[in-house]
């Protein structure tokens, strides 16, 4: 998934209702977020959703995920059509 | 028909209830967590919205300590079956549903009932009177289904919390009508209907589950998470939500929200005060009618008519008059122990945000036509 040539970076949720609540409440930045299912190949439970964003939002997507207590699965970026690369913080 | 049985469910929804459904079964009605489609992603993001809604209306920080349900009996047993076992002692008032009985009954080690007093109110101090060392929980009506008297929560939540007991309420009859807030009274599960005052379709209701409170799952399967893992997830809210939603339901019931929101829970209680109190003083100038129940009520009203039996007084109200009511016990033998009533019965008036004074006035006519 890439968003005029930039990839998009993927973090990973345990539920829907984890990655739906963190996709709302930056519904009023204009920034682009998205929700998607988890490519297998990074999924590392079997099914899983992830918070799909630009890489200058990734930090602030984490940081509220840690305010609301939600586990994060992984944080990967993509660096070819379908292909990831996990980003270690 | 004049539909006076709303305690059971409203049968009149906000027409944008109706119009959403009916949106949603023709365009979106996908399975909501299921694999990743736009109609499923739609999906999820409906359903996320009513728990979002839902979490706003009852003070609840976090929209996933919302759990859906299909009627308040189910969210009743996932509560007391998470928590309650054979070592545990519960305590539930004497106004009780069925729905808190029966599972208390088959789950708990022991139980007491703590009494409410002839119009069916349960004090902060009753329910303090019967807590033992291993009370694991403590159970109330926030209404009566059957007397309409709202109990003291508030009170009754801070004894819990200060004693560190779990503290369900049942509110049925309340969620809707009366302002709820899990915070401030002290609420550690809050049991509702979708489909009754919040307006939602039959096959809706849900749970609150505070973040200290861990139950145990009495249904587990598939929640389109955590696939690969032979157990249940324990995390809010896919742990207690196995199974395909009531996704057209849910939808419906986040119209029935919106329908609380707009109109504002003070103008409907406003409401059905007025209406309430224009049926009683209706009922009670008739020395042949007893009404039962306390001056602090939702909108149930229950009588009796000399010698007669209320399934029939029920029968002849929707045969006769066109009006439904409900007679018989209600399903809360409980309640009607309490009251008395339990070889009787009683017939039950009960109203929404759609009734209107000519419906009340209609009623009361009707009832002074059984005179003999």
């Amino acid at each position: 998934m890439s968003m005029g040539g930039v990839f998009l970076y993927y973090i990973l949720y345990r539920s829907i209702t984890f990655a739906t609540r963190i996709k709302n409440y930056f519904r009023y930045d204009g920034d682009y977020v998205s929700v998607v299912h988890t490519p297998s190949q990074i999924s590392p439970t079997g099914c899983s959703y992830s918070v799909v964003v630009k890489k200058e939002k990734v930090d602030e997507v984490l940081g509220i995920s840690a305010d609301f207590g939600y586990k994060i699965l992984g944080v990967f970026e993509e660096v070819g059509r379908g292909k990831f690369t996990e980003v270690h913080r | 028909m004049i539909y006076l049985d709303n305690a059971a469910t409203t049968l009149q929804k906000p027409h944008s209830v109706i119009s959403q459904m009916n949106e949603c079964m023709k365009h979106y009605c996908a399975n909501s967590g299921r694999g990743g489609h736009k109609l499923t992603m739609l999906m999820g993001e409906k359903i996320y919205e009513c728990r979002e809604k839902l979490a706003k209306l009852f003070g609840v920080e976090s929209p996933t300590s919302i759990v859906f349900t299909n009627n308040t009996t189910a969210a009743l047993n996932i509560a007391i079956k998470g928590l309650v076992d054979k070592n545990s002692h519960v305590v539930i008032s004497g106004m009780e549903h069925n729905s808190v009985l029966r599972p208390v009954v088959s789950c708990a080690g022991s139980y007491t009932i703590a009494k409410a007093d002839k119009t069916g109110f349960v004090s902060a101090k009753s329910i303090e009177d019967c807590v033992k060392e291993n009370t694991a929980l403590i159970v109330v009506t926030h209404a009566s289904n059957v007397a309409g008297t709202i109990n003291p929560i508030k009170q009754i939540g801070e004894f819990a919390k200060k004693n560190n007991i779990p503290f369900l309420v049942d509110a049925a009859q309340t969620a809707g009508v009366i302002d709820i807030d899990v915070k401030r009274d002290n609420i550690s599960l809050l049991a509702f209907a979708g489909h009754k005052m919040l307006y939602g379709p039959t096959g809706t209701g849900g749970l609150y589950v505070a973040p200290n409170i861990k139950l145990r799952t009495i249904i587990e399967g598939g929640t389109g998470t955590m696939s690969a893992s032979f157990t249940q997830p324990d995390f809010m809210p896919d742990m207690l939500e196995s199974g395909t939603l009531n996704t057209v339901g849910i939808v419906g019931l986040s119209k029935g929200v919106d329908f609380i929101n707009k109109t504002t829970i003070k103008a409907i209680r406003e409401k059905e005060v007025l209406l309430t109190g224009r049926l009683i003083d209706g009922l009670s100038n008739m020395d042949f009618v007893k009404v039962y129940g306390g001056q602090n009520r939702v909108g149930v009203v229950s009588f009796l008519i000399d010698e007669m039996d209320s399934v029939e007084i029920s029968q002849r109200l929707d045969n006769e008059f066109g009006i439904a009511t409900r007679g018989g016990l209600h399903c809360a033998v409980l309640a009607h122990q309490t009251l008395g009533t339990q070889s009787t019965g009683l017939t039950r008036f009960s109203i929404s945000e759609f009734t209107t004074k000519q419906n009340i006035d209609y009623a009361i006519k009707c009832v002074s036509k059984f005179k003999k």
